[in-house]
């Protein structure tokens, strides 16, 4: 369903109709953005990065091939353009030297019972702790539901790569966020 | 000679083996990899809470940035021209096939003379229909695939 409103939406740009695209703006700014933050972990700097993915991919339309999910074409062209971006400013997404988490392994000691704000800032800590390139693909993965074989696309990566740090990535989270877990 | 000697005593050698549990280890290791499905009760807040919203004017900074794309009209490969010009040989050579009939029923008052004197003018110029016939699919083909391939917008 949605890849056919996509497909409608992105018909309706090619024909002329720029306000169509406010659509798709609208249903993939979030995880663009998401992406974005990940990679340049600056709001500004990603937001920016973001701005322009839209612009680019608007730019490059007629190039749509439709051999991928819109979605999917238009994460890639966000995390070439943020790797690029981070090239340009000297910075190394940790995508061959790893970073290590902020926190000590083992779970979260927290005291009390947790509200839903307590919840969220714990989770979004726990995922901002992962390193960066596992971060992005519990989002790609988990978060929009993406394929090893869709990620694989975006990010260059190879799939038993990606298996092996989302693997790793859940290890720490569960056990991270185990206290959530109980709670419930 | 003496170093197939020496790789045939080398073979001889039995390898050190690594424990029964080591082919069994490796497998279980693959599958727990292969399982990257989180805990239900994870899944569910990390789908709530992962992704970030952007500021509140983003979109509209987006749109102030896009102009509208117009889209570039390719021109067909057969233009209107050239069809009035293809109708125009095809009804002459109609027009020659009817009056070298019309001569022919003077001697021989057959019904089906126009037919007859299409098919022999049709055979007469054989080598010439073909290549009439491919220039035609030809600028057909062109045509549908210069339309298929090109007819995207660009800016």
């Amino acid at each position: 369903m949605k890849i056919f409103e996509d497909e409608y939406y992105i018909e309706r740009v090619l024909q002329g109709d720029v306000s169509a695209y406010r659509f798709l703006v609208e249903r993939y700014k979030k995880m663009v953005y998401s992406i974005a933050l990940k990679i340049l972990n600056d709001a500004q700097d990603a937001e920016d990065a973001a701005q322009d993915s839209f612009v680019k991919a608007y730019e490059r339309l007629h190039t749509f091939e439709r051999k991928s999910k819109f979605s999917t074409w238009l994460y890639t062209i966000t995390y070439r353009l943020c790797l690029n971006k981070l090239k340009e400013m000297k910075r190394e997404f940790t995508f061959l030297t790893e970073q290590l988490p902020k926190w000590e392994d083992g779970e979260m000691v927290l005291p009390g019972s947790f509200n839903e704000q307590d919840q969220e800032r714990i989770i979004k800590e726990s995922i901002q702790a992962l390193p960066q390139q596992e971060g992005l693909l519990v989002l790609l993965y988990y978060y929009e539901e993406k394929s090893i074989r869709e990620i694989e696309q975006i990010t260059g990566l190879m799939a038993s790569n990606i298996k092996i740090k989302l693997h790793r990535a859940r290890k720490v989270l569960e056990r991270k966020l185990s206290h959530l877990i109980e709670e419930r | 000679m003496k170093e197939r000697k020496l790789k045939k005593t080398i073979q001889k050698v039995n390898l050190d083996e690594p424990s029964d549990a080591f082919t069994g280890r490796i497998m279980s290791q693959i599958d727990t990899i292969e399982d990257l499905s989180l805990e239900p009760a994870i899944a569910e807040i990390v789908k709530k809470n992962v992704a970030t919203d952007p500021s509140e004017d983003f979109t509209s900074q987006i749109m102030a940035q896009l102009t509208p794309k117009r889209r570039v009209v390719i021109e067909p490969v057969i233009s209107r021209k050239a069809w009035l010009w293809i109708a125009g040989v095809v009804s002459l050579i109609l027009l020659v096939a009817i009056m070298s009939s019309r001569k022919d029923q003077i001697t021989s008052p057959d019904p089906h003379a126009v037919i007859d004197s299409s098919v022999r003018l049709i055979r007469m110029y054989s080598q010439q229909w073909i290549l009439f016939l491919i220039v035609i699919c030809s600028l057909l083909l062109g045509d549908y695939f210069v339309r298929r391939k090109w007819s995207p917008v660009v800016e």
